[in-house]
């Protein structure tokens, strides 16, 4: 049966990293993010950018998306910090600990290469990012990180997906790695936000060892493109001998990758038969 | 008795008979075995009992053939996934197959299309393929169709060049969709989405509807996934602003997506293969979407702008 009517599951916990396709999915995302802390009475601590420079212009920003914060920023619960008092080692550490003293039950920060620019190197950067994978194992904060429109980031997709364990993606679409070798795919994909399926499925082929096992069961769509950017992106692996697995397909991706020829690429397993194995 | 070697031919075999089916096929399956062509008789009808006791042989495949003559777009499309596969394994595909025009009428003009679109879809492979037409219960207007679209007609008395046959573009021309709108377009639109630039809320807001009007899941899941590549093909290719209209009854339903863009001047865009073995293969969206519903079909307003149609039955 059709899984086009199952919402996308909620994954704005963790070390994320939100590859937005366009700004208006910039900004929804954001707005999830933030909606999910007040739902959950966390701290919110947003990094000062160009897009958001203020309290204000943050709050506008998520009133538009419907999202309402103007009592959480009175109270304290969402600050907007600079830079400067965010991107570093010790700072992070002190906001969070301050917010945990405050009494707040969980952290949740947002920021951006963007928005660390002025502040670190693109290697200081990267390691920092290593810091926000362990505030979120060893503290359970939730980072957001923001790489604006991929196509025009510094970083190479390929290796910032390495670095969030929780997932990356976007408001349409997302993928985690529970562990090496293996990528839960979730939501929907098509010409919008292919080439993230794609550089997120290039990512986990360089952590794999003989197998790929890529997790079908919450992709609620894919569209022909989708199918063709994981036969592009998983070619090299493949090549070089490694298999990718494809699990919890629908009966109508099995059909389209039928159609397609695309389904000779992969070892395929519906949603029926991993269930009767389970 | 033998046949030409060139890459793609689409013959027409004519028979009146159980033994005129077996002597004029005999040599078409027999120059396949020797030349090591992969080899396959269609037909779920007692003629296939025939030639199956006429042809005791583990190369030659015997198929009730209920898969690819599914529809005429499906027959076409699988046809070139088995020319893929085949002469990419250095073997020449040899099919040999009854056509099932039926009473519709609307069914009968696809499989009327789908006869001169072979010689055009299959072009850039080694095929060879031989139509069986029984005279004695083929419709006169359907043997003048078999005569305008083979390059050869074969009979128990041989194999002769088919004088009757029209170019394909010509007579494709003849055969293509009018502008006229679907008897379905008179009603009101069950859905009405304006200015569209992405594929995504369409999907979300057809499949609601589709559902809401009684759509069983298994039909509305095929038809969602062809209107979103239809739509992509709007978006990326022709020009805002793209709309949606959705229609529907208790029997069928038909989704029209059109931009404001010079039109598609190929009606029969998306038959092509878009597989590696066609050098001048495009883009597999409207390929892959033609097969996901019951007709999908291209005009061009007499202002430019395309309109591409695609519909389903639910009574099947």
């Amino acid at each position: 049966l059709t899984r086009l009517s199952t919402p996308v599951p909620n994954w704005w916990d963790g070390h994320l990293l939100l590859v937005p396709a366009s700004t208006v999915a910039d900004r929804a995302g954001i707005a999830a993010w933030a909606q999910r802390g007040l739902d959950l009475g966390e701290k919110l601590i947003y990094v000062a950018d160009a897009g958001s420079s203020s309290t204000d212009s943050l709050l506008s920003s998520l009133a538009r998306q419907g999202v309402e914060a103007a009592d959480a920023a009175t109270t304290g619960q969402l600050v907007v910090v600079e830079p400067d008092h965010f991107y570093s080692v010790d700072a992070y550490d002190r906001l969070v600990t301050e917010a945990y003293a405050q009494g707040y039950p969980g952290v949740r920060t947002c920021g951006g290469p963007h928005a660390a620019g002025p502040i670190l190197s693109e290697d200081q950067f990267v390691r920092f990012e290593h810091t926000l994978e362990q505030m979120w194992t060893t503290r359970q904060v939730s980072a957001l990180c923001r790489y604006g429109a991929f196509k025009t980031m510094d970083h190479s997709l390929d290796s910032a997906a390495a670095q969030h364990s929780s997932g990356v993606g976007e408001q349409q679409f997302h993928a985690r790695s529970p562990e090496p070798g293996r990528l839960c795919l979730n939501g929907e994909v098509d010409t919008a936000n292919d080439t993230i399926l794609a550089a997120v499925v290039t990512a986990a082929s360089t952590r794999a060892g003989h197998t790929l096992l890529l997790d079908c069961q919450g992709l609620a769509f894919a569209s022909v493109s989708a199918w063709r950017a994981l036969v592009e992106a998983t070619e090299a692996f493949r090549q070089a001998g490694g298999e990718v697995r494809l699990t919890g397909l629908s009966k109508l991706d099995e059909r389209v990758l039928r159609i397609t020829g695309f389904g000779s690429c992969f070892a395929l397993e519906s949603a029926t038969a991993q269930g009767n194995a389970s | 008795m033998t046949f030409e070697a060139v890459d793609c031919v689409h013959d027409v075999l004519l028979f009146g008979s159980d033994d005129e089916l077996v002597a004029a096929t005999t040599p078409f399956v027999l120059d396949g075995v020797a030349a090591g062509d992969f080899v396959i008789v269609y037909g779920g009808d007692r003629h296939v009992a025939v030639l199956r006791d006429a042809f005791d042989d583990p190369r030659v495949h015997f198929d009730t053939g209920t898969d690819i003559y599914r529809s005429a777009t499906s027959a076409i499309a699988e046809y070139q996934r088995i020319c893929e596969r085949e002469n990419s394994a250095g073997r020449r595909v040899r099919a040999t197959g009854p056509l099932s025009f039926g009473d519709n009428p609307v069914i009968r003009a696809q499989w009327m299309q789908y006869e001169a679109l072979v010689n055009r879809a299959l072009r850039p492979y080694r095929f060879f393929g031989l139509c069986r037409y029984d005279t004695r219960t083929t419709p006169p207007e359907l043997l003048d169709i078999a005569f305008q679209t083979h390059h050869h007609v074969v009979t128990t008395e041989g194999t002769f060049h088919n004088d009757g046959k029209r170019t394909e573009d010509q007579l494709l021309r003849d055969l293509a969709p009018t502008d006229e709108p679907d008897p379905l377009e008179t009603t009101p639109p069950v859905l009405a989405i304006d200015d569209i630039s992405a594929p995504g809320p369409v999907r979300h807001e057809v499949l609601r509807a589709l559902l809401s009007g009684g759509v069983p899941l298994v039909r509305a899941d095929g038809f969602v996934t062809a209107i979103s590549e239809v739509v992509t093909n709007a978006v990326q290719h022709g020009r805002p602003q793209v709309i949606v209209r959705l229609y529907g009854d208790r029997h069928r339903w038909l989704c029209a997506v059109t931009d404001d863009g010079p039109g598609i001047s190929d009606p029969y865009t998306g038959i092509d293969s878009p597989f590696v073995g066609n050098p001048d293969r495009n883009g597999m969206g409207l390929w892959v979407a033609r097969q996901l519903c019951d007709q999908l079909t291209i005009t061009t307003g007499p202002t430019g702008g395309a309109t591409v149609r695609v519909s389903v039955s639910i009574d099947r």
